[in-house]
């Protein structure tokens, strides 16, 4: 909850843009984390994702008035430009999902108490978790955006639709969409590992 | 009652607070346990958002690198002493506009007092001149004829008698200004001793007619009103040296001119 007698979002670019070195590192600081993250499940990549969260912030630098308060919230606005980022490199790149040995696949966070012999239960939450982001990175892109901003970033749907730039009943659909193709695939997915299970 | 499309219509939405109305999410709850088909997408549903809670959390702390930041206030450092350059630059383009205004300003206001005499002006700044001309005298500075003054003169250093000869000798080269007719000039009281011309000029003025006679000038033979012209030799220095009448048809040509 944010207190009151904290500067907003705006306030602080409007200080950032004075030449307020302190209000640019509050910004970057309340808004870089949920941008990292965003960046992380549409690119599968930690470093495509700090690359995109630098590029967002140096847009914000190098041009801070275009942001509008009129058409919509800061984070909203950085959200699109980390959108239109991702979209340039997966143009470039045509290569968004993590493969399983690249040194910068989405993390392999580790568990607190994680040295690989924790319990049975940790090891069940990473694997189904590690599973969700697969399954996430496959999604199309589209939807992929509505899921990670909608359910990941918990947006409302106002918020999603200002940060994709489409109307909201888009971002319902997209949203429904995509959820619906990910339950697919996670049913696929435990099929496949009840399948051995069978066998044996 | 809901059916089996309303309720997938509805479903991703049941989770989210504030979206469907209470009624409705009862109502889908009601046909998915009632429907078995409904009530299996129901519990995948919400697995998917137990996962993806999870997922929230595990991912709650993850931040981009520090050398982001560092990279980050770099450039906003660099901004920054770019921003001020930049002020610094369009501040001078300011001041050297403003310098071309002035300039243009001046240098219109010369063209049109030049146009309005008909012979090129500048400004003199004479001082103490003791007859006091008129505000809208015109101050005529003529090169040649000042030339014409200081070549009539042997050397720079005269004496008051040989100002006399001077103001002649000025009298001839000036006469690109004032016609033949105009008196000679005649060396007024307060001129240096000796009088001192060098880059001097001769300073066309109006002066009431009483201040001219003061001096011994022949004012009354001269036409007009209660003014004057007069030619004034005045010094670099700016102290008027020496004067002489000028007819009000000669003025009048030397205007025209």
């Amino acid at each position: 909850m944010k207190r009151s007698n904290e500067p907003t979002d705006e306030g602080l670019l409007g200080q950032m843009k004075a030449g307020d070195e302190d209000a640019f590192l509050l910004l970057y600081r309340r808004k870089h984390p949920a941008l990292y993250r965003f960046a992380l499940h549409m690119s599968g990549n930690a470093a495509v994702a700090e690359d995109v969260t630098q590029e967002v912030f140096m847009a914000l630098i190098r041009d801070a008035g275009r942001f509008d308060p009129a058409r919509g919230s800061l984070g909203g606005f950085l959200f699109g430009i980390a959108r239109n980022h991702l979209r340039k490199r997966w143009e470039q790149e045509q290569r968004f999902v993590a493969f399983a040995d690249d040194p910068d696949e989405v993390p392999a966070v580790v568990p607190a108490n994680g040295n690989g012999n924790g319990r049975h239960a940790d090891r069940y939450d990473d694997e189904a978790t590690a599973r969700l982001r697969r399954a996430i990175a496959t999604l199309p892109e589209n939807y992929r955006e509505a899921l990670v901003l909608c359910e990941l970033q918990e947006m409302s749907y106002d918020e999603a639709a200002a940060a994709l730039e489409c109307p909201v009943g888009t971002v319902r659909s997209r949203l429904h969409r995509a959820r619906a193709l990910l339950t697919e695939k996670l049913r696929d997915d435990r099929r496949v590992d009840r399948a051995p299970a069978v066998g044996e | 009652m809901m059916d089996c499309s309303q309720f997938r219509e509805f479903l991703a939405e049941l989770d989210r607070p504030g979206v469907l109305p209470a009624e409705v999410r009862e109502q889908a709850f009601i046909h998915a346990e009632n429907c078995g088909d409904c009530g299996q997408l129901l519990t995948e549903s919400e697995s998917l958002d137990a996962e993806m809670r999870r997922l929230i959390v595990k991912d709650g702390h993850l931040r981009a690198a520090m050398r982001v930041e560092s990279n980050l206030v770099k450039a906003f450092r660099e901004r920054k002493a770019a921003g001020a350059r930049e002020s610094m630059r369009r501040f001078a383009v300011v001041i050297g506009v403003a310098a071309i205004v002035l300039l243009s300003v001046g240098f219109w206001l010369y063209r049109r007092t030049e146009a309005k005499t008909g012979s090129p002006v500048v400004t003199t700044t004479a001082r103490a001149v003791p007859m006091e001309p008129k505000a809208n005298a015109v101050n005529v500075r003529d090169h040649d004829s000042s030339r014409a003054v200081q070549q009539g003169r042997a050397g720079a250093s005269l004496s008051h008698g040989e100002a006399s000869q001077s103001a002649r000798a000025a009298s001839n080269g000036a006469s690109q200004v004032a016609s033949e007719d105009a008196s000679e000039f005649i060396p007024l009281p307060d001129a240096d001793y000796p009088v001192t011309l060098d880059d001097g000029a001769v300073v066309r003025v109006e002066m009431p007619r009483a201040d001219l006679a003061a001096f011994g000038l022949p004012v009354e033979a001269m036409e007009g009103d209660g003014t004057v012209r007069a030619d004034l030799i005045v010094s670099a220095d700016g102290t008027p040296q020496a004067i002489r009448l000028v007819s009000q048809d000669d003025a009048n040509a030397t205007k025209q001119r």
